[in-house]
């Protein structure tokens, strides 16, 4: 199976803008940050930006938007924190997602919480929750499996675009990867990337 | 004449040359990331592997 995705395109980009091929390096949460700094990837992608992290890390810009959203049926009325009462709503337990509802969550809200992202959409696609509360990325994914479905967005949690990251004082990399996204947002390349994988355009303000 | 360093100029002068390091460490960290990039023929990009193919489900 070829991998493929947002970032394996963008990683191909990459490394055909610095005339190189992209060898692509499994990370996990843990081993994220060391993993630059003991030198086992040039790059990490889909790193958020904080500014704890940037004292041991380079950020480029954003490559990428990532927002947490509260997604349902069209019939299903929600347009804010309140109007969760009384709803069943499944997330990806301890995730982001999960602190994010359960901190706007009203009493009566039923939040039904999951090991995966599997169990979520299995859960919205079967009806056992009206809604989900899930990443951008993760809606694309659904839309474009199950095209019948479409949930919609019904409103946004958090927003909090994705970054690359550098080794700390790696300025000429950095320097590169920040040209080659102001050229890919000038040329529209990169909204293109955003409508394919992510099945929305970048942003006005991205 | 007789000519002597002031303990602000050594101090001064102290600041100059760390900064000079710097300046050059930093340039030389830059230069060696993109020269071994090229030598190497590939950039190691780090990407989830607990993500499905997509993309990753958030930054963490």
């Amino acid at each position: 199976m070829t991998v493929q995705g947002y970032d394996v395109e963008m990683a191909e980009i990459i490394a055909k803008h610095l005339g190189v091929k992209a060898d692509l390096v499994g990370i996990t949460g843990q081993n994220l940050i060391p993993s630059l700094s003991e030198g086992k990837v040039d790059l990490l992608l889909s790193i958020g930006f904080s500014d704890e992290r940037a004292l041991v890390v380079d950020f480029t810009d954003p490559y990428a938007p990532y927002y947490i959203a509260v997604m349902g049926p069209e019939e299903v009325a929600v347009a804010n924190a309140a109007d969760l009462a009384g709803k069943t709503i499944a997330v990806n337990r301890g995730t982001l997602e999960d602190t994010e509802v359960t901190k706007v969550a009203p009493a009566g809200a039923d939040i039904q919480r999951y090991s995966d992202y599997n169990g979520v959409i299995s859960a919205f696609l079967s009806g056992q929750a009206q809604l989900m509360v899930v990443g951008n990325d993760v809606g694309a994914t659904i839309l474009a499996k199950n095209p019948a479905i479409k949930p919609v967005e019904k409103f946004q949690l958090l927003t909090s675009p994705s970054n690359m990251a550098v080794k700390k004082g790696e300025a000429g990399l950095q320097k590169k990867l920040n040209e080659l996204l102001a050229s890919m947002r000038a040329d529209g390349s990169l909204n293109d990337l955003a409508v394919k994988w992510l099945k929305a355009p970048l942003p006005k303000d991205f | 004449m007789k000519k002597t360093l002031s303990r602000r100029g050594v101090l001064a002068s102290t600041a100059m040359l760390a900064l000079g390091l710097l300046t050059f460490g930093a340039h030389q960290a830059s230069a060696d990331a993109l020269e071994d990039i090229a030598k190497a023929g590939s950039i190691k990009v780090g990407i989830f592997e607990t993500s499905p193919p997509l993309r990753p489900w958030a930054p963490t």
